[in-house]
């Protein structure tokens, strides 16, 4: 991880203005991702599917907090692609005010997760839990589970 | 391991080395030396690698990836903050969700199976937001924050 120290470095060589850089994430398709001016390191970011690990600025950390998220909570792999305004859904969009978290990431990736989706070994710790209903419903309903994870 | 090619020093296989354990870690926990090594190799010197703090988000009731994940960042000389991760088995019911005001997005819907937002999605989101919320307390600068699920 001393890659991390060559970043900073480079984070300070090019002087860019950024809130959040994934470290490891998972991309769902292969989108064309542009690389950051007079970089070799980093990448502009697309839609995001599930957050392995980021470096994150003080600012970044504010803008995150301050959008009060909890009163209109999505999955955070949804939440913090809407705040870097890349998500594909607009409606969900609509319900966020200010989306300009800087967002970038390391290309190629710095970690992996240790198992995909499907992977003999694979576990998730949220997809197989109770469903939360809708806001205004007292009651939490159990997932009716078609699928099941390993 | 590649073996190293003319222009390479010796030196130059030490962080492959650390690469190649780190990789057997990862899905093994920590390795053992034989006994017939009789200077154990050096410990990595340890650093939060230029950042004011690293986080580390694990579940209580997943020990087996803590052990895992402090083998790895212990290898390669990272230190650390635990962050006991928000679970949606034990941690998120009726009365936590009143008492942090969460509501779910009204359109929100998963895309895969179309179901609404888990106790499991709220505790890991709730375990990134404590994890902001203390970057901004301690007036941070630069933070890593790490899932333990990574190699």
């Amino acid at each position: 991880m001393s890659k991390i120290e060559e970043l900073h470095k480079h984070l300070k060589q090019i002087k860019l203005d950024w809130d959040l850089i994934f470290l490891g994430r998972k991309i769902l398709r292969d989108y064309e991702e542009a690389w950051v001016d007079n970089s070799n390191l980093l990448v502009h970011v697309n839609y995001t599917y599930w957050t392995l690990g980021y470096m994150l600025t003080n600012r970044g950390a504010k803008k995150l907090i301050d959008e009060k998220p909890l009163s209109k909570i999505v999955p955070v792999d949804e939440y913090l692609p809407i705040m870097y305004d890349k998500h594909p859904n607009d409606k969900w969009k609509s319900f966020y005010q200010n989306r300009n978290l800087l967002a970038y990431s390391v290309h190629p990736q710095f970690i992996f997760p240790t198992h995909y989706t499907g992977e003999p070994g694979y576990l998730s710790d949220t997809e197989d839990s109770k469903v939360l209903c809708e806001p205004n419903c007292d009651q939490i309903i159990p997932e009716s589970s078609n699928h099941q994870e390993l | 391991m590649l073996p190293l090619d003319d222009r390479s020093k010796l030196e130059d296989d030490l962080p492959n080395l650390t690469n190649l354990k780190v990789e057997i870690m990862a899905y093994h926990g920590s390795l053992m030396y034989l006994d017939f090594l009789q200077e154990p190799p050096p410990k990595a010197v340890k650093s939060s690698l230029g950042v004011d703090k690293v986080y580390l988000i694990n579940l209580e009731r997943r020990p087996d990836r803590l052990a895992k994940m402090k083998a790895v960042l212990a290898e390669i000389g990272v230190e650390f903050q635990l962050v006991r991760a928000v679970d949606g088995k034990n941690d998120v019911d009726e009365k936590f969700i009143a008492r942090l005001g969460i509501q779910m997005m009204p359109e929100f819907k998963e895309p895969y199976h179309g179901r609404a937002i888990t106790r499991g999605e709220i505790g890991c989101f709730m375990s990134h937001f404590n994890t902001w919320n203390d970057v901004v307390k301690n007036s941070y600068d630069f933070v890593i924050v790490l899932e333990d699920d990574v190699r």
